[in-house]
């Protein structure tokens, strides 16, 4: 122990430097400035584990008829209770969390690499381009979202990829106007000038100078579309749009709640409260990652 | 000021254009034969037949020609007839549009009926107990889904108070009453989701004008903390939310689907959903034609009131 203490150099000590690594530092400055955006990230981050894990967790097959009575009510035997078939509630709840949140991760993804794409370069070369694609986006967040969900989920059958592309599709209007206005707003800055003045070609600038700056808005855009995009995607699959056999949230929600509700109101507060509680969990991070990374933006707490 | 108007206007000419255009190739890329619609179940049907109805549909001619057809037709004011009914589209999205409206244009207005003065009220004791409790309400606001909170709330009306509204939809104009049992919970609903929103949103516009100069010269004169609020803070802080009730239209339009559905109420989002699921690509061409034309002209009209409010906005 002492010879590790000693190998430290002088200049360390003086800096106060900490056996630590780097990250794992920023990661407790973070909890600690943000508690509630830490308890979001931990329970997002269980969650997708638990989604990762559920055919092992879960007590009984997701569908595997009549493991229970029909439409129990929770038990210690089945926690959540049971659905119109004895589906035990809580196995279904675990494995719906694959597709709900997968889907959702992608297309949040996806839309929000778009919307970047979009609006660095729109913020970055203005002019026709960026008019042509400013209309564009304009008209798509005029169209109401859910609506424009529905149709591309129907005519195309409601297939799991389609849904995530359709979801994603909307996701890049917002993403592209808020990521645009912060690369102008990066692009008009002096160092930008500056490695223009050095002779720095427009790709080199927006790669490593105006994208690295843009990053901090980017991520705070996941957390927030992670979100948003959940909502939509149970939305959809409430409304009886998406074409899976697997269970998910929304269609939990939608098949046994709505019809078996008033003889057993368990089946609909689960799906919903669990929906709920990821939703709430995503916009916490976001809106601490907000307060953290850009503190422009610090007065909309 | 005429030339923020003007400017205004004609960048809302394009973005209709974009949405016509959007909303035609969302719907005839569609993969699988729409002439299938035409043809009555039970009559046999041979190739022949779907060529003749092809033609007269227009479907055999290429995407652009037929865009530009639909497009002059929709000029003129013929939206064309419903796939199913061989009614007008334009008829029945007119027949079902009071119901819509109704409930988007309340729940905006109750949206703003709470957040403006919670948000206000969070703002001028910022950080106190009551900041911290609203703030929370909003947040839980916004992340429940609707379509939960509508659900239990159907269900436990029919449950507990063994209480189900009136089916369909009446007038405000012929019967009150039942127009209020009717629209009371899709309204209250959709407006405390909106208000979540729009509570912290009137925070933050707040909490930056109550650190201007301005109000601290207003202060200094003497005025209750009441009257600087009301006269000088209030109406300053409101500008940017006013701009954000045109995008709150879309949402809730949008959003109105899942209350339509979940109560029952013929509006254009139920007829949406029924022409999606039964095919009815024409209705659904209209109805998203039409609504979207609606939000780009009520963002038009927050643009140009928001000139009207900010005489600093007519000068860029």
């Amino acid at each position: 122990m002492s010879q590790a203490v000693d190998a430290r150099t002088l200049a360390e000590v003086a800096r106060g430097a900490s056996a630590l690594p780097g990250w794992l530092r920023v990661v407790g400055k973070f909890a600690r400035h943000q508690p509630l955006g830490t308890i979001s990230a931990l329970v997002i981050v269980g969650m997708w584990a638990i989604a990762a894990l559920s055919p092992l967790i879960s007590p009984y097959p997701a569908d595997e008829a009549f493991a229970g009575p029909r439409l129990a009510s929770p038990s210690a035997a089945h926690w959540l209770g049971t659905d119109e078939v004895g589906r035990d509630v809580l196995s279904r709840l675990l494995v719906g969390s694959r597709l709900s949140l997968s889907i959702s991760l992608v297309a949040t993804v996806v839309g929000i690499a778009g919307g970047t794409v979009i609006g660095v370069l729109s913020g970055f070369k203005l002019g026709l381009f960026d008019l042509i694609w400013q209309r564009l986006i304009d008209a798509f967040i005029a169209m109401p979202i859910l609506i424009v969900l529905m149709v591309i989920a129907f005519v195309t059958g409601g297939g799991l990829l389609w849904v995530t592309l359709a979801v994603a599709l909307v996701t890049v209007p917002a993403g592209s106007r808020v990521i645009r206005s912060q690369t102008i707003s990066v692009a008009t800055s002096d160092y930008t000038e500056a490695a223009a003045a050095l002779g720095a070609t427009e790709f080199r600038i927006m790669f490593r100078h105006v994208l690295p700056n843009v990053m901090p808005t980017v991520l705070v855009m996941v957390a927030l579309s992670l979100g948003q995009n959940i909502l939509l995607q149970s939305a959809l699959s409430f409304l009886g749009l998406v074409a899976s056999q697997t269970p998910d949230w929304g269609s939990m929600l939608n098949v046994g709640a709505r019809r078996y509700m008033e003889e057993q109101p368990w089946l609909a507060v689960a799906p919903g409260a669990t929906i709920g509680v990821m939703v709430l969990a995503y916009n916490l991070l976001g809106d601490a990652l907000r307060d953290v990374l850009d503190p422009r933006l610090r007065g909309s707490r | 000021m005429q030339r923020y108007i003007a400017r205004r206007l004609v960048l809302a000419v394009p973005t209709i254009f974009g949405v016509a255009l959007i909303t035609f190739l969302l719907l005839n890329l569609v993969p699988g034969d729409v002439t299938l619609n035409y043809i009555a179940e039970g009559t046999g049907f041979n190739e022949e037949k779907l060529e003749e109805i092809r033609h007269e549909l227009g479907l055999d001619q290429p995407l652009p020609v037929r865009f530009g057809h639909w497009l002059a037709d929709v000029v003129r004011g013929d939206f064309g007839e419903s796939m199913l009914t061989r009614r007008s589209t334009l008829g029945t999205f007119v027949d079902r549009a009071p119901v819509t409206l109704e409930i988007g244009v309340l729940a905006i207005v109750i949206g703003l009926v709470i957040a403006v003065p919670a948000g206000t009220i969070s703002a001028v004791f910022q950080n106190s107990p009551i900041d911290h409790v609203s703030r929370l309400i909003a947040t839980i606001g916004i992340a429940a889904p609707s379509f939960w909170i509508g659900t239990m709330v159907v269900v436990f009306l029919g449950i507990w108070f063994q209480y189900q509204a009136p089916p369909g939809w009446e007038s405000p104009l012929k019967d009150p009453w039942v127009n209020f049992q009717q629209v009371i919970f899709p309204v209250l609903i959709t407006g405390f989701n909106q208000s979540a929103l729009t509570m912290r949103l009137t925070r933050t516009t707040m909490l930056e004008v109550l650190r201007q100069d301005y109000v601290r010269t207003a202060r200094s004169k003497g005025l209750g903390e009441l009257k600087v609020i009301r006269r000088h803070a209030l109406r300053n802080a409101l500008i940017p939310v006013i701009t954000v009730v045109g995008s709150q239209l879309a949402f809730v339009l949008g959003g109105t689907v899942i209350m339509e559905t979940l109560f029952n109420l013929p509006g254009i989002g139920q007829l949406t959903l029924d022409s999606v699921l039964r095919r009815d690509y024409t209705q659904v061409q209209t109805n998203v034609l039409l609504l979207s034309i609606l939000v780009v002209v009520a963002n038009l009209l927050t643009d140009l009131s928001y000139a009207v409010l900010d005489p600093r906005i007519r000068y860029q």
